[in-house]
């Protein structure tokens, strides 16, 4: 899954791991909402990167986390005071694509996932995934093909394969499926 | 006020017939339905109904924890557009 430098197939050079909402206090905290699986995930961190959405990330070093009930308090070396805080409100949290946490077998990141050539198991290609749908019961793949979409339910009985490193999914089709 | 224990849990006759038919010839096939107040009975675990949500079907595969609650509950009418998980660090298992 992941090559000589611990990037996995598919990442993008920055992945999002939260969004900052507001500051908190006077000194220049950040409370974020996490946009990870795993929000503990935030205590091995030494760095991450600020960003409005465009191309422009700023470092800081992690100086203080901070796991509360509803996200995550941030103090981030440099900024140190609430007016500095004020200035990163929505802007996103990210990390480098190689430090992304190993999933557990049959797991795939989102990002993988959009994007990759749906086929089904006698070889019909019926399109590509261009979004996800995370309903109650289960997510729900969105493929896009020529003509219409397809919703494909993320569940072993349909999703045989995935492989992410040459992008193609191979799918069960049963009666009916095709036709929703 | 709660359902009466007398009445029994409602099941939509429709789409049971129609389950109990695709059991009795061991077949799987997804099944349209309007009918997301219905409860889901243990029939229908291990089939796909593709429940409309006022918009479109949404595929719903059913599972045994799925049992006692209503098809509606699995196929959401509102489309919540807020968090960008398309570059995040978060999952998805089939």
């Amino acid at each position: 899954m992941a090559d000589q430098s611990g990037k996995r197939a598919r990442t993008p050079d920055f992945v999002v791991i939260g969004q900052v909402r507001r500051p908190h206090g006077i000194r220049g905290a950040l409370r974020v909402a996490p946009l990870t699986d795993d929000p503990e995930r935030y205590h091995l961190l030494k760095r991450v990167w600020l960003n409005h959405g465009d191309d422009e990330r700023t470092p800081f070093t992690l100086a203080q986390v901070q796991l509360i009930p509803d996200g995550i308090i941030l103090s981030l070396d440099g900024i140190s005071d609430r007016n500095a805080a004020e200035t990163w409100r929505q802007a996103w949290v990210e990390i480098p694509g190689e430090e992304v946490l190993p999933l557990a077998e049959g797991r795939h990141y989102i990002f993988e996932i959009i994007g990759v050539q749906v086929v089904t198991e006698e070889g019909v290609a019926l399109g590509e995934v261009v979004d996800i749908l995370r309903n109650p019961a289960h997510d729900v793949y969105v493929v896009r093909g020529d003509e219409r979409e397809y919703l494909i339910p993320a569940v072993p009985e349909f999703i045989r394969q995935i492989d992410s490193e040459t992008g193609l999914m191979i799918v069960h089709v049963v009666d009916g499926l095709l036709d929703l | 006020m709660a359902r009466s224990i007398k009445k029994g849990p409602y099941i939509d006759a429709n789409l049971l017939a129609k389950i109990d038919e695709l059991n009795r010839i061991n077949q799987k096939k997804v099944i349209k339905t309007w009918a997301r107040r219905s409860t889901i009975p243990p029939e229908f675990i291990g089939h796909t109904l593709a429940v409309h949500n006022g918009n479109k079907f949404v595929p719903v595969f059913i599972s045994e924890n799925m049992v006692g609650h209503k098809l509606g509950e699995f196929a959401l009418t509102r489309t919540f557009r807020g968090h960008t998980e398309k570059k995040s660090e978060k999952s998805s298992r089939p």
